[in-house]
């Protein structure tokens, strides 16, 4: 019946449509629904809409948002949340070769067209005009370092096309740049417009010339550890005309590039590490949730509860602080992390869990205790077993162990439940887990606490967190800055940039004296945990097949937890309702990672090569 | 009513739609598609799952590739339509040297076809014994391809006949030589203990070759230890 009166409606309508056709003037009208060209871009507030707009979709994969779960790629994280999709990223064979993938011509040619219309436009102020055009092409810039640190070189598309039937295709498909070819204009782009932007850091969130500093510090060390690790490879992974592969001999001058972005804003930058709490570890927490006169940070994603907020805390927060029917407890950090994390005094920071000679536990008397001493930003980035968020203890507790005085062991028992008590009146099971199959409960035995909202009402679904997400800050140009000196041969100089990181750490000063790659390594991986960075390091260090290599037995390929147990015997006083603890591979977490050669660049998509046949494919593909 | 006559409405939009257009209508693939991985007509051993042969038809407007899954013993079976295809060994992903050179197949009814390919190592003379609960494997290995360098040379187990170096499991044993304890044609033996492992109900093993460099290794055959 229905299907009639549609039919009716719809002939009904194209005839009154059809009626009015002849009438040109009726078309004419301007429409009230949009707005034209000729009035967005000749008005600068308008034409900041759009920019606002390009700079809205610049978050392809790490973030607050669709890339908050970016740390369950690496050894940083697994997903401990719903029992659901996210749940193949615990138990996928291999990185699939579409990983990573970024393919978003659609972005570039709005970016391009923004610059193009700006350009033509006749009303617009002359200083206006120049800083939308510099901002417009700052953005272009980070888009193309998007593109070739996922496909290696593409096409370096600068004009918009506009298609007038098939005869114009053979004019409009480009061969791919060369990776060089990409990083290079990179950097020609952002020393053209440097100077052009503000040169004050009046927003943390548009960019300006520090911002422009600061990409072209780490594109340039991306390109400059391709140049050296790729080739130090057995099989460098390269093309023959170098769309993907950078020559040796330009890894110096990619460095001296990079040291000199990062030097800029180190010496002339009105930058400073966050360092307004003395307790070090909340400190180093409040780096990340501090909006307001942060000094550190140099741009930024944000976010405001009028409208523009994030579920990051909704999906992370530990179980027994939800607000919200469901999520939690979604990105859990691996024990690997944790261990990441050295010891104050300089030692590797392996935990004790037994004594020297394996025999016996080693009991500790309050959770917490085992972490003692460790590296300040371990506890301002993850929520560790006994720590407390928003005021409250987080109890992170498997089970008991009961001492068998026949036996003389320990008889271990839990429970499927949360929150339960055991006979004696304590624990049985935590709050907070964990637990080895349930959904939204740790899995690791830790939550995320970097980036994670300590304001009442963050973690419910309607309301969500307004924490922003940074981009770039001091304390990885310090980084850069390290390991680009170290790679030019200046140790002291590297020296001095890690040694002030790691003095806000807790480490006293001048705390390294002598300095190697693996130390830097270590260095990147405990202070940008949980910021996607890793994933991305590893790869231009060469090093994400080694670390990733899908043996089970391998340090790092598994995810592994950390299962505290209380221990019930009551005929030994210095054991009794003390604590022990066990290393184990976290339950949910069933393959080891293996990133495979063909994982360093993503699949060029199949449609694009049908579409140009000038597309050459990326290698192992 | 109305219900009933919506939902007779859709059926039979349904029905026109899968009967009308008998051009589009075909049969599905029936050729298939047979062959092996070999070497001076030895077959090769892989793990099962990496990505090395791709097929492409040539002759159409898009080139998607389609992917050849091989098993760990080097055979792979596609079902196919009739036609002539490019076989190609995708640079890289095999423990072989490169051959960009594509072959030519063409496929009616069921073909069959050996795909050569030159290994950085190939082993031959392999021999599994259990001794006093003491797995004793032996294996010679020859350097096929000059610039490769030997890295080690491997005993792997697993409890499913899936054996190779990502599939062990957490407690598997694994006894390996390296290099500077090999030379290249003398017997290698590898021996594990499997005193700890009488819990394993299944157990087998199997011998890889690692070239310095290339994350896959060159395999025996799978021997059932039990």
């Amino acid at each position: 019946m229905n299907i009639f009166k549609k039919i009716i409606i719809c002939s009904l309508s194209s005839a009154l449509l059809l009626t009015f056709a002849g009438c040109g003037k009726w078309l004419d009208k301007e429409p009230t629904e949009i707005l034209l060209d000729d009035q967005v871009w000749n008005d600068p507030k308008l034409a900041e809409f759009a920019l606002a707009n390009l700079y809205n979709r610049l978050q392809p994969f790490g973030g607050l948002e669709g890339g908050k779960l970016s740390p369950t790629d690496v050894d940083e994280a697994m997903w401990s949340g719903g029992l659901g999709g996210n749940n193949g990223r615990n138990t996928r064979v291999n990185y699939p070769y579409t990983d990573k993938q970024y393919w978003d011509y659609g972005l570039v040619r709005d970016v391009t067209l923004f610059l193009e219309k700006l350009e033509a436009s006749t009303v617009m102020d002359e200083e206006d005009k120049i800083q939308l055009l510099a901002e417009g092409r700052f953005i272009r810039a980070y888009i193309y370092f998007f593109f070739v640190r996922s496909m290696g070189g593409v096409p370096l598309i600068l004009k918009t096309y506009q298609y007038n039937g098939p005869d114009d295709v053979a004019g409009m498909i480009e061969p791919r740049s060369t990776e060089a070819g990409i990083y290079d204009f990179i950097a020609n782009e952002l020393d053209a417009i440097k100077d052009q932007l503000p040169q004050t850091e009046k927003s943390q969130t548009r960019a300006n010339k520090w911002t422009a500093l600061a990409l072209k510090s780490q594109a340039m060390l991306y390109a400059a550890s391709i140049a050296k690790y790729n080739n130090l490879m057995t099989d460098p992974i390269q093309t023959a005309n170098g769309e993907v592969g950078i020559p040796a001999n330009r890894a110096q001058g990619y460095y001296e590039q990079s040291l000199a972005a990062s030097k800029e804003i180190i010496e002339q930058g009105p930058f400073s590490l966050y360092n307004q709490n003395p307790d070090k570890a909340q400190n180093f927490y409040e780096l990340f949730t501090k909006k307001t006169g942060n000094p550190e940070v140099i741009w930024a994603l944000d976010y405001t509860l009028d409208g523009k907020y994030h579920n990051f805390t909704v999906e992370n927060i530990p179980r027994s602080l939800r607000e919200n029917a469901s999520g939690s407890a979604g990105v859990t950090p691996s024990l690997n992390i944790v261990e990441a994390f050295d010891y104050l005094d300089g030692s590797p920071g392996t935990l004790q869990t037994q004594t020297d000679d394996g025999a016996d536990y080693i009991y500790y008397d309050h959770l917490e205790d085992i972490f003692a001493g460790k590296d300040y930003r371990m506890a301002g980035s993850i929520i560790t077993p006994g720590s407390t968020f928003r005021g409250q203890p987080i109890i992170i507790q498997a089970g008991v162990m009961v001492w068998n005085a026949e036996t003389k062991k320990y008889i271990t028992e839990t429970s499927a439940t949360l929150d339960t008590k055991y006979d004696d009146g304590d624990y049985l099971v935590g709050p907070d887990g964990p637990l080895p199959n349930m959904a939204n409960v740790t899995n690791t035995g830790f939550y995320s606490r970097k980036y994670l909202d300590s304001r009442e009402g963050s973690g419910q679904g309607g309301q969500g967190s307004d924490v922003w997400w940074i981009r770039f800050r001091l304390g990885e140009i310090l980084l850069n800055a390290t390991e680009a000196a170290y790679e030019l041969g200046f140790e002291q100089e590297a020296l001095g940039y890690i040694n002030q990181l790691r003095e806000r750490a807790g480490f006293g000063p001048n705390s390294l004296q002598t300095l190697n790659m693996d130390m830097i390594r270590k260095e990147f991986q405990v202070e940008l945990a949980f910021e996607e960075h890793r994933y991305w390091d590893l790869k231009r260090w060469r090093l994400s097949h080694v670390v990733f290599d899908g043996n089970r037995q391998s340090p790092n390929t598994l995810v592994y937890a950390l299962w505290p147990y209380r221990i019930v015997r009551p005929d030994d006083p210095t054991k009794n309702n003390k604590y022990v603890f066990i290393k184990r591979v976290a339950p949910r977490f069933t393959q080891p990672r293996n990133f495979r050669l063909g994982n360093y660049y993503s699949t060029i998509p199949q449609n694009a090569i049908n579409a140009n046949p000038l597309l050459v494919k990326n290698p192992y593909h | 009513m109305q219900r009933a006559m919506n939902k007779l409405t859709y059926l039979l939009l349904v029905i026109i739609c899968l009967s009308a257009c008998a051009v589009d209508n075909y049969d599905p693939p029936s050729s298939t598609f047979n062959g092996q991985l070999v070497y001076e007509g030895q077959p090769i051993q892989i793990r099962q799952g990496i990505s090395v042969l791709q097929l492409y038809q040539p002759g159409y407007e898009n080139q998607n590739p389609i992917a050849v899954n091989v098993k760990q013993d080097g055979s792979f079976s596609s079902t196919l339509f009739d036609g002539t295809y490019k076989l190609v060994r995708v640079a890289g992903n095999g423990p072989w040297e490169n051959n960009p050179d594509s072959i030519t197949v063409d496929v009616h009814g069921t073909t069959t076809i050996d795909v050569p390919v030159v290994p950085f190592f190939s082993i031959s003379d392999v021999s599994f014994e259990i001794k006093d609960d003491v797995l004793i494997a032996q294996c010679k290995i020859k350097k096929n391809v000059e610039s490769r360098q030997l890295e080690k040379v491997s005993l792997f187990f697993n409890k499913t006949t899936l054996v190779d170096h990502t599939t062990l499991f957490v407690t598997a044993p694994t006894a390996t030589k390296n290099a500077a304890q090999i030379s290249e044609g003398a017997i290698i033996e590898l021996q594990q203990d499997l005193t700890g492992y009488s819990n394993n109900p299944y157990l087998f093993a199997r011998i890889g070759v690692k070239a310095v460099g290339h994350p896959e290794y060159i395999y025996s055959v799978v021997w059932k230890v039990r």
